[in-house]
């Protein structure tokens, strides 16, 4: 059988081209199948394509030996080093706006500019010829032209341009949208970099020309760190990084074992293998971002619901405010007691919508905060003001104590304390037959306190370890409540994933129960 | 909380909120002026010159985000804006205080003298701070 091995001559550097090569397709299939109308994923799609060919010119550029076919390679590689260059610009540009229209002078002025500077670059305008390959039939030797001034200003004007906008993008933004740009920009820096190192420095200062063919590998940092920035907001589910990464390592595997193939059958098989990888890896993505995509319909239709559900109540709970603050003359103390029943009832059910909503949400990894800085004394006012009527309903005195501090400040998402801070006094409420409720806050060594009291049900010693769980829930039966169940397992994911604490403590059954939460005070 | 007699303007569609809201504002002072979408609030906003205005964000037409665009492209006009709207996620509370909400209230959470008390105090904390600033 004819020996045709590859052992005697591993080729690292196709290996190391095609490593970034599907990783970078990988990659930017990703971002674009996650969200086609977003500029910014089309922008990194094209960035993405234009890295790929330019990473494969520049494998090539070295791998022919004739001046004719060097000549042509040189051209065409040049040709996308400008394209390259735009590519970057217009993704520096609407790096990471979900949607920004491109100016007028960019559509009509820079598109124009990259792509007649770029046809240039293909007639004996910039390069005329190769005369001679260097050293020992390596690196092509072309005599230029003047145009040569003009593709490197078009080039470096790019490139320079797309930096500057993103180095003004770090000072101008805040928050997420400031760690995407620190991250593309922490990307490029390694680029950059190892691009100096290895086709700068190495080739032109020590004459080491080995690493140039890697060139498609030296871009793949600021892909990856592009391509996982773009999914700090949308908020990624990881069994789509999971599948993806999966793919990439099959499809590496599968290549490499190509490479070592010790028979021209062997070869071949290892060909099929890869290319049948490749197929059933992108349709591996693909199922995971349909079923990404069916979840998040979900949890769009279960926001919109929410809000149609939101109104209706909105205007019950206001007719019905009119009615209790004597808008429309006199009411007697039965017809205001029915009244008030309703708003508690339109109370729970935006509630019930709210928790739902908010266990979909984590479940998908959607949950987002907006801390700012707040008093918490306010909040509890705010929310005292709702609750008087609730427990006024049962006849249960609920009373308030703050520290005379003069602000008890956090920071922290203002909507998800009140949240928390509902659910708690809900319940305060609801478990607590007769008797009453205490709410304080105080300050003390750096920490910002609430404290809800109440002399109701107490805590069975057996509930509570699962007390913060989903849907468990203290003796329902007996106090007949209306509730997901799933409100003291919202409270803790919401404090904690805010550096915050939550705890209860209960002597046990009918002794009553004490609920803390705890902030770092914000100074 | 004693009467105002400060002009707010309201922009939402829903008939029902309409009153209540009207009722609501009217009750405590306010002179008040309601448009069903953004575009009619474009029209008349200088016209009306309100000290505040009460925005909807979801409505035919022209919506929320199209009059908070419209609104704070025009300098001359310095007017706070409070966003009260039953979306509660945060990309929809950023979005309206990276365009220029002053506030952002969620409707199912108050209603009657708690509404007007909020939107009073945002618009007095907005007057304030310009106060402050002027004297600089």
């Amino acid at each position: 059988m004819e020996t045709f091995s590859f052992l005697d001559e591993i080729h690292f550097d196709l290996i190391g081209v095609v490593i970034a090569v599907v990783g970078t397709l990988v990659l930017a299939a990703v971002v674009f199948l996650r969200s086609k109308n977003s500029i910014t994923s089309r922008s990194f799609f094209f960035f993405s394509l234009v890295t790929i060919f330019w990473g494969v010119s520049n494998y090539f550029l070295y791998k022919f030996t004739t001046p004719e076919d060097s000549l042509l390679a040189l051209r065409f590689h040049i040709f996308l080093t400008i394209w390259h260059a735009y590519a970057f610009f217009q993704l520096a540009y609407v790096f990471p706006s979900e949607k920004k229209e491109l100016p007028i002078w960019h559509r009509y002025g820079l598109l124009p500019l990259a792509f007649f500077s770029s046809t240039l670059l293909l007639i004996p305008f910039v390069f005329k010829e190769v005369s001679r390959l260097i050293p020992v039939e390596e690196i092509a030797n072309p005599e230029k032209s003047q145009g040569i001034i003009l593709a490197g200003i078009v080039t470096l004007s790019f490139f320079a341009a797309g930096i500057f906008t993103l180095f003004r993008r770090i000072g101008q933004s805040k928050g997420d949208e400031r760690r995407q740009v620190m991250l593309m920009f922490t990307g490029m820096s390694l680029t950059a970099g190892l691009l100096l190192l290895f086709s700068f420095i190495l080739p032109i200062g020590f004459k080491n020309f080995d690493f140039i063919p890697y060139g498609s590998l030296f871009i793949f940092p600021v892909i990856v760190f592009t391509a996982y920035a773009i999914y700090i907001v949308e908020l990624f589910h990881v069994k789509n990084i999971f599948a993806g990464l999966f793919t990439f390592f099959l499809c590496i595997v599968s290549l490499v074992e190509l490479v070592i193939a010790d028979t021209v059958e062997q070869l071949l098989l290892r060909v099929a293998v890869f290319l049948l990888t490749i197929i059933i890896g992108i349709q591996l993505v693909k199922n995971t971002f349909e079923i990404e995509l069916a979840n998040e319909q979900k949890s769009e239709l279960m926001s919109f619901a929410t809000h149609e559900i939101r109104t209706p109540i909105t205007v019950m709970r206001g007719y019905a405010t009119m009615l209790l603050d004597g808008d429309r003359g006199e009411i007697n103390g039965q017809v205001k007691d029915l009244l008030q029943k309703i708003m508690i009832a339109g109370n729970d059910v935006t509630t019930l919508l709210s928790e739902y909503l908010d266990k979909s949400k984590i479940e998908l990894g959607q949950l987002e905060y907006a801390p700012t800085k707040f008093d918490v004394k306010n909040v509890v006012n705010e929310l005292l003001v709702v609750f008087r009527v609730h427990a006024d309903q049962k006849n249960i005195k609920i009373t308030k104590s703050v520290t005379k501090t003069p602000k008890c400040n956090i920071y922290a998402d203002q909507s998800r304390l009140k949240e928390v801070l509902t659910n708690i006094i809900d319940n305060a409420i609801k478990y607590t037959p007769k008797g009453s409720i205490s709410v304080s806050v105080k300050s003390e060594h750096g920490y910002v306190t609430i404290s809800i009291v109440d002399t109701g049900v107490g805590i069975d010693k057996e509930v509570m370890p699962s007390l913060f769980k989903e849907f468990s829930r203290a003796d329902l039966q007996k106090v007949n409540i209306l509730g997901s169940g799933l409100g003291l397992y919202l409270a803790k994911k919401f404090t904690e994933a805010q550096k915050g604490k939550i705890w209860a403590e209960s002597e046990g059954k009918d002794k009553g129960s004490q609920f803390y939460v705890q902030f770092p005070e914000a100074k | 909380m004693s009467k105002t007699n400060k002009k707010i303007m309201i922009i939402e569609d829903n008939k029902d909120l309409q009153d209540i809201y009207r009722h609501s504002f009217e009750k405590y002072g306010y002179d008040v002026v309601v448009k069903g979408d953004g575009l009619e609030g474009v029209m008349s906003v200088v016209e009306v010159m309100p000290d505040v205005i009460l925005l909807d964000l979801m409505m035919p037409g022209m919506d929320g985000f199209g009059f908070l665009k419209k609104i704070r492209e025009v300098e001359s006009i310095s007017i706070p804006i409070v966003v009260c709207s039953n979306i509660s996620d945060v990309e929809t509370i950023n979005r309206a205080i990276k365009e220029g909400a002053e506030g952002v209230l969620l409707k199912v959470d108050y209603s009657g003298k708690q509404l007007v008390d909020k939107v009073t105090h945002i618009m007095d904390d907005f007057y304030h701070k310009r106060k402050a600033q002027k004297t600089q």
